[in-house]
């Protein structure tokens, strides 16, 4: 899936574009927010697991990463930056909540879920895949910050190592154990929820 | 971390080299190991087939009605090329006038700074008259600790004509030597002032002190 979501857009496109921004012009901007949206806000939301709060934080990533766009020096991919200050903007608030995750959305503690539908895909076959979807939100929601973060950012958005453990401010090696480690408690907790490996 | 959780992790990132992979196929041999495998494989496939969460039509309408308004181009110039790097050449004018900038700034910023004993503001404070009878003097000057002990600064002067000098000052809290000098020349002491103490020089300097609490003392 994180393929398609533009991480490997064109280096200098970007940076054409931000000087753009820093020249004043802040419809340039929307070409990265509309770029990365998708990405930063689906990262927050499985950060910390309320949809409604999630928009909120990936809107002030944007805005802050606006702000502070004269401090990009392009070392990193845009989409890299911007991830990072909306984790930071995580870890604040949930630091400040003291729990790993605010709230289960929904009014049954679920998870919204998502309208697309696979093409040629039978009403049970979605049914069957939100039911999937939903208990892994409530396992991802479990597991440690840190193992979460790694999981996340490898297998859900789809990056590699080198680019989670930029995000994360540790050693490519370190984001793979922190990748592995976080899988296989997932792997545990899916287990006791009663999915087999068999089971996709 | 197990050699075979690396192999693994490696194997699931399509980042094994040939030689890597070979040795991950071998420990496949062991049962334990491709369990773990699958295992790790299904939630690896579970992982990457959730869907994204749709957001709101208005996201970045929203984002953008957070960024601050531009800056008008006059302005926008004025700024960037404040933040614009510059690269500086030296000659040796530059360099003279800048050693001479150096310099001078801690002489005019004694000079400018004035005293600071001396009140100007809405602070506690006591305002003290100071008098000398200096009969025949055409000019009678206060200097002390208070003023950095210049003579052309504070001048007081004979309301009555009968040679009484006399001058009030705000003064912070302290204890403060002064003199008095008649005619830019002639130092005297205070004759009725409540202290004295040596000035180093063989003569006494008259003493002030101002209490905390004391709020006016006009009778020097």
């Amino acid at each position: 899936m994180p393929t398609e979501l533009g991480l490997g857009s064109d280096h200098a496109d970007e940076n054409r574009i931000i000087a753009q921004c820093l020249a004043g012009d802040r419809k340039a901007y929307t070409l990265l927010v509309e770029r990365y949206k998708e990405l930063v806000h689906d990262l927050v939301y499985r950060m910390i697991g309320d949809a409604a709060r999630a928009e909120d934080i990936a809107q002030d990533a944007f805005v802050k990463g606006y702000l502070s766009l004269r401090d990009f020096r392009g070392e990193s991919r845009f989409s890299t930056w911007v991830c990072r200050i909306a984790i930071n903007r995580c870890r604040d608030l949930l630091r400040r909540a003291r729990r790993e995750v605010l709230m289960p959305d929904g009014p049954d503690g679920e998870p919204p879920l998502s309208e697309s539908v696979d093409e040629g895909e039978t009403p049970a076959a979605a049914l069957e895949r939100r039911e999937r979807e939903e208990v892994l939100h409530r396992a991802l929601a479990r597991l440690p910050l840190k193992y979460r973060e790694a999981v996340v950012l490898r297998h859900i958005e789809g990056m590699e190592f080198r680019e989670v453990g930029s995000l994360l401010g540790i050693a490519a090696g370190a984001a793979k154990v922190r990748t592995f480690r976080g899988r296989e408690m997932l792997r545990r907790l899916l287990e006791r929820e009663g999915f087999r490996d068999d089971a996709i | 971390m197990t050699r075979f959780e690396e192999l693994l992790e490696g194997h699931l990132a399509g980042e094994l080299a040939p030689e890597e992979e070979r040795e991950f196929t071998a420990l496949l041999a062991q049962a334990e190991n491709r369990r773990t495998l699958m295992a790790h494989q299904t939630t690896a496939v579970l992982l990457q087939g959730v869907r994204r969460l749709p957001l709101s039509p208005s996201f970045t309408e929203e984002v953008l009605a957070g960024l601050p308004e531009p800056r008008s181009p006059q302005w926008a110039k004025v700024w960037d090329s404040l933040w614009a790097p510059r690269a500086l050449r030296w000659n040796l004018a530059s360099a003279l006038a800048v050693i001479l900038v150096l310099a001078v700034t801690p002489l005019a910023w004694r000079a400018l700074s004035g005293p600071r004993a001396i009140l100007t503001g809405r602070q506690p404070a006591a305002v003290v008259r100071f008098t000398l009878h200096a009969p025949g003097a055409e000019r009678v000057s206060l200097v002390g600790d208070f003023n950095g002990w210049r003579s052309d600064e504070i001048l007081l002067s004979d309301t009555t004509g009968q040679g009484y000098f006399s001058g009030a000052l705000p003064l912070k809290p302290g204890r403060y030597a002064y003199m008095f000098v008649i005619d830019g020349t002639k130092w005297v002491t205070d004759p009725t002032a409540e202290d004295h103490r040596d000035d180093g020089f063989g003569n006494k300097n008259a003493v002030v002190t101002i209490n905390e609490t004391e709020q006016v003392d006009d009778g020097t």
